[in-house]
């Protein structure tokens, strides 16, 4: 199986500190690709390189073969890789089936090109993001609540919201940020569903994930990060195992 | 008398809401005032009163007129005034000085080609009044009352039910998500001047005709006038800059009507200084979050 | 508005921008190659905002300088006449310099300055320093009569502009028993006639003002305040404010159905009310001093003379400035003063000034002073068609 995202010898320095040193990691499209690592270990710097909120001081990341270092985040996003946040940042003000349109926007044309849309009274674009929206959002459970404001919702639908609205762009890769932070064990397993279902829907997701049982429960393969380099790189069993991966997260796997 | 003095207060106010409106879309999405939006109300008057004497169009082609002469100079002031100083990380107070430097231009030019004193709307605006019980109604006041809510309600069903709408809301309430979300910051930018300022063009030509007069200058004291409806009614809500042109209109009117014209500014400003005290983010405070 | 706080007597019929360096040129060359003193020459100061932001009138009054001095300046016996212009640039320290200047040079009058704010710092020290000081065009209320006995003005103060200006208005509008007054509260002189010098005048006439309503000049709306007027069954209307503002409170009068005759104060007397004002202003009365379409053949000829001299009509103040000079000259003539004892010949200019007694001065008609102010019939005008005409 070819991978769908490479990222080769991924360094990033903040001002005099290394957060990640000649990092690659490969993930294979129709997985679920976990990146676990202690705190500090460079997780979320790698995860925002992926998703173009951050660029690499060295190093190249690649899409589909496509080399796409130093894009924009909507760039990224267009490209069909879709993220959520790891603290919770939706639209308080629109409703919840509004949020999850706004991520349709990914392929917006330019003003001229939307006025015009409305000249000719073409509002299937419109109605596609609806259509979209209300499907994503039945996806991930929210349905029955589409016209209350995120506020109203508990924190783990809010996260579920994110998800939807990353969803809803139509992407190929869904980087998932911490999803099980502040979860109960049943949270968790709805949690383990969704993100199953996710890929059995054909979408390859990376998650970045402090929750070690919900990581080996549910990721094909693993990604192990310390101190900004890579320690380990297989599937589940594996790294379990992993003498290096052990003494890294001593006293830190729970 | 007090019936009739709601709907004078109404019509003023209705004319004041929608220049608030304006500086409420372009604070929503940037939070930068635009102290330019004032003059960009006076062109609108004057490319109101233009359109209408060179094409010799009625009230509705003033107004078409206004608002895209207004629309396509916000938009120019968005590109040469705002645009250049973000993306080059200029300091974030910047544009609020280019703006007035802009304002002053646009008067500076407009008092060239037009003159410094005040211009007449042609006769042709001149109205019928029409008697309504106790009250009197002239149609000019009827067709600005019309405008001015037909324009809100349309600007509503806009930002509610499309796509550039909902995008709109979405980027004045997080701009930075919703660039990540793929939203084109530069076209939602770009778009709510436009919006922000055929508004207040329409506004111009409405004051034009209710007034039938027009100066270069006409615009620094609706400016000021906006700039406080946005503050009652929320920065960046444009529900609220409705409701505070609303309310602004009436009690100015009423200010005049039962207790003196000199005071009428310093009770509006009373007013503005209790709605805050009470209300220290408006009546409608939008989507800005605490600490932003 | 820049006009509101020099509280001049009127407004030019046009905006003033150039500077006429012609009619400035001539005056210095014809200062210059005025003949140096073979009798004692008699010498008058005068003050005139040349340069600065009143110089539309400084430049209008310099014509009327020119125009005088073609005819006037020979005083027979006495020798010549010599005019010393000074530039007060429309601002008070230097009118109080060239004001002291003048009083210690051997001038036996000081004509000007023009501006209220100028005058007003300016005649207190005309009584100290015992020199008769005439401002022609300075008409804010109660400047002259507080500087007595030095202190003179030509222009006609607001309440003998007014008080003629009633009676013609009462007499052609019989029946008015009660008036609302309308004025514009941020301007000094608009709100002093309509909260003062109106009603003052009208209670003697037996006409109750219900109520003063004031509205701020400048502004977009006036509705509130005309709505308020409609409710109170007033059968006149006093308008007071200048003529921008008082074209759009007349609309709106019209507008919301008030037909009632409307007197305004002098503030409305511009082209533009009646431009701007369109039908809603036809009928309103007001008064000036002078009115450059007066069909009288002395001012029509005066009016033409300017015109061939400058691109502009004539405003008030050059043809006040006119009439303050050829009176003044008059009074030298009258009284011997010859410039030999300036002391003496002061007192002597006072005297005339402070007596003056129906005189006939070429533009304006019979006037006389009354403690220092002036007094004479104004020019009645009213709007009929497209232009203010004079009602006789």
């Amino acid at each position: 199986m070819t991978a769908l995202l490479v990222a080769d010898a991924i360094s990033k320095r903040f001002g005099g500190y290394l957060a990640l040193a000649d990092v690659g990691v490969q993930i294979r499209a129709g997985d679920i690709h976990a990146l676990i690592g202690p705190n500090g270990a460079g997780k979320t710097t790698l995860f925002n390189i992926i998703s173009g909120v951050a660029v690499p001081t060295a190093g190249r990341i690649a899409f589909q073969g496509q080399d796409y270092t130093g894009r924009r985040a909507d760039q990224v996003l267009a490209m069909g890789v879709a993220r959520n946040f790891q603290h919770v940042r939706l639209f308080p003000g629109l409703s919840i089936v509004e949020n999850v349109m706004i991520g349709c926007h990914a392929r917006m044309g330019s003003l001229l090109q939307e006025l015009l849309s409305y000249v000719r009274l073409e509002p299937r674009a419109e109605r596609d993001a609806r259509d979209r929206a209300l499907e994503v959002i039945n996806f991930v459970g929210l349905q029955g609540r589409i016209a209350m404001l995120p506020g109203e919702l508990t924190l783990v639908d809010q996260r579920r919201l994110e998800i939807a609205r990353a969803l809803a762009s139509g992407p190929q890769l869904l980087l998932l940020d911490e999803p099980a932070a502040g979860m109960n064990p049943s949270e968790v397993n709805q949690l383990d569903t969704l993100i199953r279902q996710i890929r059995d829907s054909g979408i390859t997701v990376l998650l970045v994930e402090h929750h070690t049982r919900l990581v080996m429960a549910v990721a094909d393969r693993v990604t192990v990060l310390s101190a900004g380099r890579v320690i380990a790189d297989g599937p589940p069993s594996i790294i379990q195992r992993d003498e290096a991966v052990i003494t890294a997260y001593l006293g830190d796997s729970q | 008398m007090l019936l009739q003095q709601l709907v004078n207060g109404l019509m003023l106010g209705s004319t004041y809401a929608l220049v608030a409106i304006g500086y409420a879309l372009i604070f929503g999405v940037l939070r930068l005032l635009h102290l330019a939006h004032g003059e960009v109300f006076m062109v609108g008057a004057f490319a109101g009163l233009m359109v209408s004497i060179w094409l010799s169009v009625g009230p509705l082609g003033a107004l078409i007129g206004g608002l895209v002469v207004a629309a396509l100079l916000g938009m120019l002031l968005e590109l040469i005034a705002f645009r250049p100083i973000r993306h080059r990380g200029g300091n974030y107070l910047a544009p609020i000085v280019s703006s007035v430097g802009a304002g002053l231009v646009i008067q500076e030019i407009m008092t060239k080609l037009f003159g410094a004193e005040q211009i007449s709307f042609p006769k042709q605006f001149e109205s019928v009044v029409y008697q309504l019980g106790p009250i009197q109604v002239s149609d000019t006041q009827l067709f600005i009352m019309g405008i001015a809510f037909t324009t809100m309600f349309a600007l509503h069903v806009f930002v509610t039910y499309t796509r550039l709408g909902t995008a709109m809301r979405a980027a004045s309430e997080n701009i930075e998500v919703a660039s990540i979300l793929g939203i084109n910051v530069n076209t939602v930018v770009l778009l709510s001047f436009g919006i922000a300022s055929g508004l207040g063009g329409i506004a111009g030509v409405l004051v034009g005709m209710n007034f039938s007069s027009i100066s270069p200058f006409m615009g620094t004291d609706m400016a000021t006038k906006g700039f406080a409806v946005m503050l009652i009614g929320g920065l960046g809500s444009i529900y609220g800059a409705m409701a505070g042109g609303l309310i602004l209109g009436i009690v100015e009117v009423l200010s005049v009507a039962y207790l003196a014209s000199s005071y009428r500014d310093a009770f509006v400003f009373l007013l503005m200084i209790l709605i805050l005290l009470l209300r220290p983010r408006g009546l409608f405070s939008a989507g800005i979050e605490p600490g932003r | 508005m820049g006009i509101s706080s020099i509280h001049v007597r009127s407004i030019p019929t046009t905006r003033h921008t150039k500077v006429t360096t012609a009619a400035m040129l001539g005056a210095a060359i014809s200062a210059a190659i005025l003949p140096t003193a073979v009798l004692a020459d008699v010498t008058i100061g005068v003050l005139i905002p040349t340069s600065g932001r009143a110089s539309g009138y400084g430049q209008q009054m310099q014509v009327a300088i020119n125009m005088f001095s073609e005819k006037y300046l020979d005083l027979g016996k006495a020798g010549k006449l010599k005019l010393d212009i000074l530039d007060t640039r429309g601002e008070v320290p230097e009118a109080i310099n060239l004001t002291r200047k003048l009083i210690g040079s051997d001038a036996v009058a000081i004509v000007g300055p023009q501006l209220s704010a100028e005058v007003e710092v300016v005649f207190p020290l005309g009584v100290r320093g015992q020199m008769p000081i005439i401002s022609a065009m300075s008409a804010k209320p109660g400047l002259a009569s507080a500087n007595q006995p030095w202190s003179f003005r030509y222009a006609l103060v607001s309440e003998h502009d007014y008080a003629p200006l009633l009676d013609v208005w009462l007499k052609q509008n019989s029946g008015i028993k009660k008036v609302v007054v309308l004025y514009d509260a941020k301007d000094a002189v608009s709100a002093f006639d309509g909260v003062t010098v109106f009603p003052d005048l009208l209670k003697p006439r037996g006409v109750e003002v219900i109520e003063k309503i004031s509205f701020q000049g400048g502004d977009i709306d006036f509705s509130a305040q005309v709505t308020r007027a409609r409710g109170l069954g007033a059968d006149g209307i006093v308008l007071s404010a200048f003529y921008n503002d008082a074209a759009q409170v007349a609309k709106e009068l019209r507008k919301q159905g008030m037909k009632q005759p409307i007197v305004a104060n002098v503030g409305v007397n511009h082209p533009r009310f009646v431009e701007s004002g369109g039908a809603a202003v036809e009928g309103v009365m007001t008064a000036s001093d002078f009115h450059a379409d007066n069909p009288e053949p002395a001012v029509a000829a005066w009016v033409a003379e300017f015109k061939k001299r400058f691109k502009e009509e004539p405003g008030n103040g050059a043809a006040l400035m006119y009439d303050t000079l050829v009176l003044t000259q008059d009074c030298i003539v009258r009284q011997g003063i010859t410039g030999a004892n300036v002391a003496a010949d002061r007192v002597k200019m006072r005297d005339c000034w402070l007596n003056m007694k129906d005189r006939e001065a070429p533009l304006m008609g019979k006037t006389s002073i009354d403690k220092g102010e002036a007094v004479r019939l104004p020019v009645i005008l009213q709007v009929k068609g497209d232009k203010f005409t004079i009602v006789k």
